[in-house]
């Protein structure tokens, strides 16, 4: 029957999503939210921007995705002088076997699955902005000729928080194109403890391929499958409205606080990764647990804050926490809308 | 539309139709509410409007209709049927697969709404399906009742059951509280009294004043003793005054008035202004019937009237809980040359407020209702001893006109007060057992005090 081989393309997928995390675990010790946040990412099309002090294990854990999944995963090391060249690629003149010269494009490093972008800030705009049509599009163009970048694919840049002198902030177009920003904080006692056995004996087996770019594919369908009820919905829309200083649903903070709020892509990534979230647990229903698991990954980036804001130091994290708080899940029904109607006249 | 979603929206209407089940139980507490609500204030309006409609008649009907009304407005009130699976939802802890089941469901105009899922759509129904039939609508949906609800009508029904508690029930209520002090005081007088004639009477061989004596005192003792009410007590003390009276009648061949009329029926209430209470009363009384004819009675049956008398006085005591306003009247026409008993007279006392402190006192209270023989209106002045010293000169004039009646102190309607007394005056003037040396006198007083004309 139909339906039952759509639970099973549901439970195949649910276990493969396992499998991936517990390859992942063999070379990655904690982040378990991290990790599924940037499956999430991987299976919504997004990307994602890590943030985290050095030795916290970014670059670890997009290599052994890289691996669990059996992508192509290229790296690239951003510097100040780093040229959009170096990332995208290039035309480059060579000689062909007839001794003919001819111009041939020579592809970027961009040209993967998996990009891992370190220390993005690092570089300069010229060469972030570089990113940007391949982060939306999923193209390239160089000298006028337009390149389909391999699918899936999926930008991973971390930056670090600390060291901020000679970094180029991100601008807000680029930012607001990355799905999630993920925080990675420090392991605790246990995890640390692990991490150094892991790292300190001979050498184990990595992580092994269990889904390739064709199964990415398929859990890319079947996520955007998944339907969600009207009210949450509009409760996912109804957070990113409450992010904006001058909507009647944000708390006081944010309107003090806040200049931009969250654009349209913050309820879409919300809905989308809910979506997911809901994929992975086996559920085909999205609930409002799925889309408030989700707000702080998808917002905290989309909050700009005003002068008031970053003269007193707010976190945005505390913003998110004033939004989730002033927000109800169900919006009143008739009824109660009715009440309140008569109420107010 | 396929199975599952017929299925699931059958199931749901099962569960709708709970929900306004609910909803009528729910209106019809409101409606009960309001109901008691509006039987409280038609109980009022009927209390100070008076129409002819029973009270309790407009109470049940206030909480009928309003029961009613609140039951059809609850039942056929519109269901936001979006909101009864956000409800179901929660209490399922479905993560809002019913929700999403409804929209991916068609509607009645087979509509689907835009909710996506044409993949899941035929799992997703038949989940919610099999969710819905696996459970009960009575546990999904439980009748919640608010905080308001609950104390409200309780509230209400116990102020109307108040209001609606019968008057002559709570006068009971009010009769249990007397205090038994008062019966335990009133006992203890009759079981003195009881005693002191039980000794008189056998040192003087009197038969039925010693049977009456000791039944005086067998009454006083229980009444002392036992746990009794008010009304039980003045009971037993209506049977022992007949008791006596019934002794009278045998012990007075041809006398036809039991209660005292005619002249033996004057000399007995006379016989209370020389009486005083207790031992006092008892001698005063026997001074008196020695002082008078002798003859007509004998002196076992003086003993008796003034038994019943003292009797009488007790059991019309206000410390039994009664409201005496309408003896008042009974008194005053007793005194009006009937002979009314001695009990009549010490409730017209009685039932004057704001004589209370006198009206304890026995012997006094009878004093207004005696037309006045000539032993005891005329002894004061003959025999100034034997009368106490308030019963003397203008005392015992302010004492007689204590009992003319004082509009503002709320005493019933009395058929010409003036005039009774004139004729009181006039008959005791009128009588041969007043002397002729103090016919005079008398008239005097009695004109001082203005009752008398000229």
């Amino acid at each position: 029957m139909e339906t039952d081989r759509v639970r099973e393309r549901v439970e195949a997928a649910r276990e493969t999503v396992r499998r991936v995390k517990a390859e992942i675990s063999k070379a990655v010790v904690g982040h378990g939210d991290v990790v599924e946040n940037v499956l999430i990412c991987l299976v919504c099309g997004g990307h994602a921007l890590l943030e985290g002090v050095p030795g916290l294990g970014k670059t670890t854990l997009i290599r052994s995705l890289g691996q669990a999944l059996a992508l192509k995963a290229n790296r690239i090391q951003f510097t100040p002088d780093l040229m959009p060249a170096d990332i995208i690629g290039t035309n480059v003149l060579i000689q062909d076997e007839e001794e003919h010269r001819v111009v041939r494009f020579q592809p970027g490093p961009v040209f993967a699955n998996i990009l891992l972008a370190d220390e993005i800030n690092r570089a300069t705009p010229k060469t972030q902005s570089a990113l940007l049509e391949a982060m939306q599009e999923g193209t390239v163009t160089v000298a006028g000729t337009t390149h389909r970048l391999a699918s899936p694919f999926i930008v991973l840049a971390t930056q670090n928080p600390i060291e901020m002198e000679g970094t180029y902030p991100l601008p807000e177009a680029q930012l607001d194109r990355f799905f999630f920003k993920l925080l990675l904080e420090y392991p605790d006692r246990a995890e640390i403890s692990r991490i150094v056995d892991l790292t300190t004996r001979a050498p184990e087996a990595g992580p092994v391929p269990v889904m390739d770019d064709a199964g990415v594919e398929e859990l890319r369908l079947l996520v955007r499958e998944v339907p969600v009820a009207r009210e949450v919905r509009d409760y996912a829309v109804r957070l990113a409205l409450a992010t904006r200083p001058t909507s009647p649903l944000a708390p006081e903070r944010v309107r003090r606080y806040v200049r931009y709020g969250a654009s349209p892509r913050g309820p879409q990534s919300m809905v989308l990764a809910a979506k997911a979230r809901a994929l992975f647990d086996g559920r085909l229903a999205v609930d409002y647990g799925d889309v408030r698991a989700v707000v702080r990954p998808a917002l905290r980036h989309r909050i700009l804050l005003g002068f008031e804001g970053e003269a007193e130091g707010v976190a945005t994290e505390s913003l998110i926490e004033d939004v989730l708080a002033a927000v109800p899940e169900a919006e009143p029904g008739p009824e109660a809308r009715r009440g309140a109607a008569a109420g107010a006249s | 539309m396929g199975d599952s979603g017929q299925a699931f929206l059958t199931l749901l209407s099962r569960y709708a139709l709970h929900d306004r089940r609910l909803r009528a139980a729910s209106g019809a507490l409101r409606g009960l509410m309001a109901g008691l609500a509006a039987g409280l204030l038609a109980s009022l309006l009927l209390f100070f409007a008076p129409l002819p409609v029973p009270r309790a008649a407009a109470v049940v009907a206030c909480l009928v209709f309003g029961v009613t009304a609140g039951a059809a407005v609850g039942f056929a009130g519109r269901a936001d049927t979006a909101s009864l699976v956000s409800r179901m939802d929660r209490a399922l802890q479905s993560r809002c697969l019913l929700v999403t089941a409804l929209e991916l469901a068609p509607s009645a105009a087979g509509r689907v709404l835009p909710a996506g899922g044409t993949l899941y759509r035929e799992v997703l129904l038949d989940e919610a399906g099999r969710l819905l039939s696996s459970a009960d609508p009575g546990s999904v949906l439980p009748l919640s009742v608010p905080a308001r609800l609950r104390w409200v009508p309780a509230l209400l029904a116990g102020i109307l059951l108040l209001s609606a508690v019968p008057a002559d029930l709570r006068s009971l209520f009010a009769r249990r509280a007397a205090p038994d002090d008062d019966i335990a005081s009133i006992g203890r007088e009759l079981e003195e009294y009881g005693r002191k004639l039980t000794e008189d009477a056998d040192r003087r061989g009197l038969p039925r004043s010693l049977e009456i004596g000791r039944a005086l005192q067998r009454l006083g003792q229980e009444l002392e003793t036992e746990p009794m009410e008010a009304e039980e007590a003045r009971e037993r003390m209506e049977d022992l005054e007949e008791r006596m009276q019934r002794m009278q009648l045998a012990g007075r061949p041809g006398s036809p008035d039991p209660g005292g009329t005619g002249p033996q029926g004057e000399g007995q209430a006379e016989r209370k202004i020389g009486e005083g209470q207790g031992e006092k009363g008892l001698e005063k009384g026997r001074e008196g019937g020695d002082g008078s004819d002798g003859g007509e009675a004998s002196e076992d049956e003086r003993e008796l009237e003034s038994a019943r008398d003292f009797l009488g006085e007790k059991k019309g005591t206000r410390r039994l809980g009664r409201s005496e306003g309408g003896k008042a009247g009974e008194g005053a026409e007793g005194a009006d040359g009937n002979g009314g008993e001695g009990g009549g007279s010490g409730d017209a006392e009685e039932g004057r407020p704001g004589s209370s402190a006198k009206s304890s006192e026995p012997g006094t209270a009878a004093v207004p209702d005696a037309p006045g023989p000539p032993t005891d209106i005329a002894s004061p002045f003959s025999n100034p001893e034997s009368v106490s010293p308030e019963l003397r000169g203008d005392d015992y004039a302010r004492l007689l006109l204590r009992i003319l009646p004082v509009p503002e102190e709320g005493m019933p309607a009395q058929p010409a007060p003036e005039a009774v007394y004139r004729r009181l005056a006039e008959s005791v003037l009128s009588r041969d057992d007043v002397p002729l040396e103090l016919r005079g006198f008398v008239k005097d007083y009695f004109l001082r005090i203005g009752v008398l004309g000229e």
